[in-house]
């Protein structure tokens, strides 16, 4: 065989086996790309003088959600979480599984839902959309755009907490209030039985009327 | 024939294990070097806009309280805000915590001072209360303002280098026994110099191809808005890209350099 020949062919193999390398570490990184642009597609920093894009919605007194769209669905984008002095923002689902803590923060389907008398439950991956859940500070405000409404609530109290410990949460109470938690310490990419827990009192938002029958048919 | 089979089978886990080590290397330079992210801020000058629009936003919260001066300037000076970005930047690429600045600790009292100089005034509980909550607020714009930028996507990139150094010693590992059986299965050292060639430039092509891959993603236009801080993104995203497409050109001009030397060695025998 002549020296171009050989060299030909090494240089065919390496070709191939260079493309097809390629190939598969571009498959392999697509996962992580997708994760960094969802994390990066809205805006990190909102200035006091930007007003939410959703600042006709209604900010109290009583509203039906047959009127905009009914009762959210297991995966849908329910809206926009903000916590003031962090870098908390992200986008709000209903649901709680990994497709939805992938993309953003995540409400429990056995809780209620911003508008609701009762605990709202909202979970975040600590290395992720709620890494900075550890800046969060009493009496800092907590907003959430929804589709049907605007919600503030205010921090009162942070705390460690084994993942078990049903004391750490109270899932019954019919007073508006919201909890977010993340896996803990933060940042944490090892399995953890520990959550940091954040607790913020209802301070105003509409209320949601009419929603029993739909909250029996979505529970 | 089970021997050329065995031989193309170490080539391609060779040069998988090398695209993999390059891409790490890459990765350990840019993305999850601290140092190349404080370096692109003062690039593109985001520290700057990040203090104007610090004090754009303070000072708004502070006009709230009545004061005509300007306070904000005294409390957080280009310097100062510079200071607490990196800062903040350090605490996360070493996971050491929340950094805590209280840059307005004192601002009330400032307020207070300043009101009664202003109007020989003294302010009344109501107006303590406003100020109270005035200092509040700006501590708060302020944190977010010196946020590291796009802190959830470098807490995405980081988790994984926790595993980076695992990933290197096993790739290292199964290339030095790869190169241990291209060893023994070469006849001689130009064959088993050849076959180190090879290596080199399928791993060098796959870096290279990668980083045009990751150019044409279109990462440019994931963020929405055309502001600083996509423009700082970009600057930092393409060192990934960037530092593929060179680790994979000096790869590929190693496999030339071998593949010329080779020929010049004796036919030793490898063993």
């Amino acid at each position: 065989m002549t020296a171009f020949k050989k060299i030909a062919r090494k240089f065919a193999f390496s070709g191939i086996c260079g493309v097809i390398l390629a190939i598969v570490l571009s498959i392999a990184l697509m996962p992580i790309a997708e994760h960094l642009k969802l994390s990066v597609s809205h805006l990190t920093h909102i200035s006091v003088e930007e007003l939410p894009e959703f600042e006709h919605l209604p900010k109290d007194g009583e509203i039906n959600l047959d009127d905009t769209g009914g009762y959210p669905a297991v995966g849908e984008a329910l809206g926009q979480l903000q916590i003031d002095g962090t870098a908390v923002n992200c986008t709000l689902y209903y649901g709680d599984n990994e497709a939805q803590i992938h993309a953003g923060a995540g409400i429990w389907e056995g809780g209620k839902i911003p508008g609701e008398n009762g605990t709202v439950l909202v979970a975040g991956h600590t290395n992720s959309f709620f890494r900075d859940l550890e800046s969060v500070k009493e009496g800092a405000d907590i907003f959430v755009q929804t589709r049907y409404g605007e919600y503030h609530y205010r921090v009162t109290d942070m705390q460690v907490a084994e993942e078990d410990d049903t004391s750490a949460y109270d899932l019954e109470t019919t007073v508006p209030n919201m909890i977010l938690y993340t896996c803990y310490p933060f940042g944490q990419v090892t399995v953890t039985s520990q959550r940091y827990f954040v607790y913020a009192e209802f301070v105003s938002g509409p209320e949601i009327v009419e929603v029993a029958e739909n909250a029996a048919e979505n529970s | 024939m089970q021997q050329k089979i065995a031989k193309s089978g170490i080539l391609i886990a060779m040069s998988l294990c090398l695209s993999v080590i390059g891409l790490l290397v890459g990765m350990l330079l840019t993305l999850w070097n601290e140092g190349w992210l404080i370096g692109k801020m003062e690039q593109t000058e985001y520290y700057a806009v990040a203090a104007q629009t610090a004090r754009a936003d303070c000072g708004a919260i502070i006009a709230q309280s009545g004061v005509l001066s300007n306070l904000v300037e005294q409390f957080i000076p280009d310097d100062v805000v510079r200071q607490d970005i990196i800062l903040s930047t350090d605490a996360l690429f070493r996971n050491t915590g929340a950094v805590s600045t209280s840059r307005f600790s004192n601002l009330k009292t400032v307020i207070e001072d300043v009101i009664y100089e202003e109007t020989q005034q003294i302010l009344s509980e109501a107006d303590q209360f406003v100020n109270n909550a005035v200092q509040f607020q700006c501590e708060q714009q302020y944190a977010q303002s010196i946020k590291t930028p796009f802190l959830t996507a470098i807490s995405i990139l980081l988790q994984y280098k926790q595993i980076s150094t695992m990933l290197l010693v096993a790739t290292l590992l199964i290339f030095i026994i790869g190169a241990v059986g291209l060893f023994l299965l070469s006849k001689d050292y130009q064959q088993l110099l050849s076959s180190f060639s090879t290596v080199l430039a399928a791993s060098g092509l796959s870096l290279f191809l990668l980083g045009i891959v990751v150019f044409l993603s279109g990462f440019q236009n994931w963020m929405p808005t055309q502001n600083i801080e996509c423009a700082l993104f970009i600057s930092w995203f393409q060192g990934m890209p960037i530092s593929c497409i060179v680790i994979g050109i000096l790869l590929m001009v190693s496999a030339v350099g071998l593949m010329w030397y080779a020929p010049k060695l004796d036919k030793g025998a490898v063993k």
